[in-house]
């Protein structure tokens, strides 16, 4: 049956506002950020630039002296944060990917006495709002001496993280047929031999949507980073970005400009895992 | 003695499920065992539990005169050919066949060699640089097969590697793994539901019901020789008829009432069966096979037993006639199924609610009329209607 004329006028109209609350603001950041101070400041506002303006890119790329008024544009540090961001990042989910492939092969594949308990426990950890716990993560960060570094953060995004990515794995590898291992362990394979030859390569779309997953999550961490790791050499892009807001006038367009910067890599992780994250999401294994 | 022996082989699942209990089979060499039984019986846990994919309970397995019971899969020294052929997705076909090799070490000439070989066996040569996704059901499942035999194992198992294909398929590949097998003469245990499969395959047949063993031979004695009402009626298609009946004893003379039928048994029956004598004036479970069934001789030869029927509807296939009916006087037959033990009653009830008979192409039955059928006293089954065991089958 076709919907009716009605039904079809609201359904576009409610994908066309979904579509315009997710990406109105990255338009809206990518305009600001070509925009020149006057234009941002001008009354009534001017969505539109009248002069299309690379300053602001310019000062985050080349440190380029460029007529941005009183903020300070480091472009020293805007690298050192995108590096770090990228660092940690890619840190974070491999150690994540690690741990969470195994664990959750190993609780759907190799059941032992209080897995499930132990799994459930580790799922529960899930509903605990991480901003709840930086209090006691800090006093145990600077206990430990991992405060402002890498590893520190590392640490923390994995626990944080490796819940989720176990629980997909878990559903992920109960899911796949287990006859192909099986086969693989009667044609010789010890139980290790046949997860990495067979296992794995039949993983792959899993492996790639959870990577992708867990990479945008850690990529967008705010609160930890700014409690645990603001020193210059940890501070990710997502902190730095705050600092562009001065305390009496606060230069928008750099400001859009390290947002739109910060933006390509998960953009680009997005785009090339697309397929795998929607299978995952949709639960196929295929 | 090599091949598959299972003994006293007990596999109890957590939580006190026992699925397979207390079986003793023998594979032996060059010999092709099918493992046939409803679902659920424990046929694909028995054959995973010589593959050491599961954990026996109790007994041993032994392959090749070597206790395997816990050994590893890969110390098995097997080759096994799983119902959804369980290929490698991301390897080729030429390496699917390998890969077993290759774990066992063996040098690459002689991997691509005896794959070649394989391949060229099973007709799959143009597809070995393909990958599994790009074959169809039948060439996997050869793809499976020649995994298996490259290897040339101490023993094949194959679990319902058929049940996956289109019937003409099916029938072909039937053939292709029985030649293959005779010829690799490797002692194989085939695990199947379907009973044409098994008797078709088998050197032997072993019936499996609930965990338990019900009976293993070759078809031919499954066939002539159920051991049970359970065999009886598994065996066979469309399956045995099954009536209650009742032994007399009249002037020295045994009869036989079944519906509204008294006859007297041949001497031949009687010796055949000498069991039967200890039933005298008790119920019988009398089997009929639907292909035992034929038109009457005239003027009633001795040794055959005729009865009256309705013909509820009757089925032209061209070769024979499918001829369902109820026995006149079913309401006996009905009154009498429910005495029966529990068992039997529920069997003879959700089998034989209309009896079934396969006749020659000439016979003349009609749709929804009475006819009369003769089976020869010497094909007739006889079973205890408590325990359903055969009457008279063992001294």
């Amino acid at each position: 049956m076709k919907p009716s004329a009605a039904a079809r006028t609201l359904r576009w109209v409610a994908v066309a506002a979904i579509v315009a609350w997710s990406v109105g603001p990255v338009i809206i950041g990518v305009l600001t950020s070509l925009s020149s101070e006057v234009d941002v400041e001008a009354v009534p506002a001017r969505w539109i630039p009248h002069h299309v303006s690379l300053a602001a890119y310019k000062a985050l790329v080349l440190g380029a002296n460029t007529s941005l008024g009183s903020t300070q544009a480091d472009s020293h540090a805007f690298g050192q944060s995108v590096l770090s961001s990228l660092e940690v990042t890619v840190e974070a989910t491999i150690v994540t990917m690690i741990v969470s492939i195994l664990a959750g092969y190993g609780f759907s594949r190799l059941p032992f006495r209080g897995s499930k308990l132990l799994l459930w426990g580790v799922l529960a950890t899930l509903v605990l709002p991480l901003f709840t716990l930086v209090v006691a993560l800090f006093r145990l960060m600077v206990q430990l001496q991992l405060i402002n570094t890498q590893l520190g953060l590392v640490l923390v995004y994995l626990s944080s993280s490796a819940p989720l990515a176990i629980w997909l794995f878990y559903n992920y590898c109960r899911e796949m047929p287990a006859e192909p291992e099986e086969a693989a362990l009667i044609d010789g394979c010890t139980r290790f031999k046949a997860f990495r030859k067979v296992v794995l390569p039949q993983m792959r779309s899993g492996i790639a949507a959870v990577t992708a997953i867990v990479m945008l999550l850690v990529y967008g961490q705010f609160l930890i980073p700014l409690l645990l790791g603001s020193s210059p050499s940890t501070k990710p892009v997502t902190v730095l970005i705050t600092e562009f807001v001065g305390k009496y006038t606060t230069n928008y367009p750099l400001l859009a400009a390290g947002g739109v910067i910060a933006l390509v890599p998960p953009t680009l992780v997005a785009l090339l895992l697309n397929r795998h994250i929607r299978g995952m999401l949709s639960g196929s294994t295929g | 003695m090599g091949g598959i022996v299972l003994e006293s082989v007990r596999k109890e699942f957590a939580g006190g499920v026992v699925a397979v209990n207390d079986i003793n089979l023998e594979v032996e060499e060059g010999e092709f065992v099918a493992l046939v039984g409803p679902s659920g019986c424990g046929k694909t846990t028995t054959l995973r539990m010589v593959a050491g994919l599961e954990d026996i309970t109790a007994g041993t397995v032994s392959i090749n005169d070597r206790v395997v019971t816990n050994t590893p899969p890969r110390h098995r020294d097997i080759a096994m050919v799983f119902q959804n052929y369980a290929l490698y997705a991301h390897m080729t076909v030429r390496r699917n066949i390998g890969f077993g090799l290759k774990m066992a070490g063996v040098p690459k000439d002689e991997i691509n060699r005896r794959v070649e070989y394989a391949a060229n066996v099973l007709g799959i040569v143009p597809l070995l640089d393909r990958k599994p996704k790009q074959l169809s059901g039948g060439e996997r499942q050869r793809v499976a097969m020649g995994r298996a035999m490259v290897r040339e194992p101490a023993a094949f198992l194959m679990d319902e590697p058929l049940s996956n294909l289109d019937a003409k398929l099916r029938v072909e590949m039937r053939a292709e793994i029985v030649n293959l097998q005779r010829r690799l003469a490797t002692p194989t245990l085939y695990v199947t539901h379907d009973q044409v499969e098994a008797m078709t395959m088998g050197d032997r047949v072993a019936i499996l019901r609930d965990g338990e063993l019900q009976q293993v031979g070759t078809p031919e004695e499954l066939y002539e020789r159920p051991v049970n009402v359970f065999v009886a009626t598994f065996i066979g298609s469309p399956a045995m008829n099954l009536l209650p009946g009742r032994m007399e004893s009249d002037g020295g003379r045994s009869f036989l009432s079944v519906g509204n039928s008294r006859f007297p048994l041949s001497e031949a029956v009687l010796t055949k069966r000498q069991r039967l004598g200890e039933y005298d004036g008790r119920e019988v479970l009398v089997g009929m096979r639907p292909e035992d069934f034929r038109a009457p001789d005239h003027g009633g030869a001795d040794g055959t037993a005729v009865f009256r029927v309705n013909v509820v509807r009757a089925e032209s296939l061209g070769s024979e006639v499918i001829a369902y009916f109820e026995p006149a006087g079913s309401n006996g037959t009905v009154a009498a199924a429910s005495a029966l033990s529990e068992q039997a009653a529920a069997q003879a009830d959700s089998m034989q609610r209309l009896f079934t008979a396969r006749l020659g192409r000439k016979a003349n039955v009609r749709h929804d009329g009475p006819a009369d059928l003769a089976v020869d006293h010497e094909r007739l089954y006889f079973f205890d209607p408590e325990s359903g065991e055969a009457i008279g089958e063992q001294s």
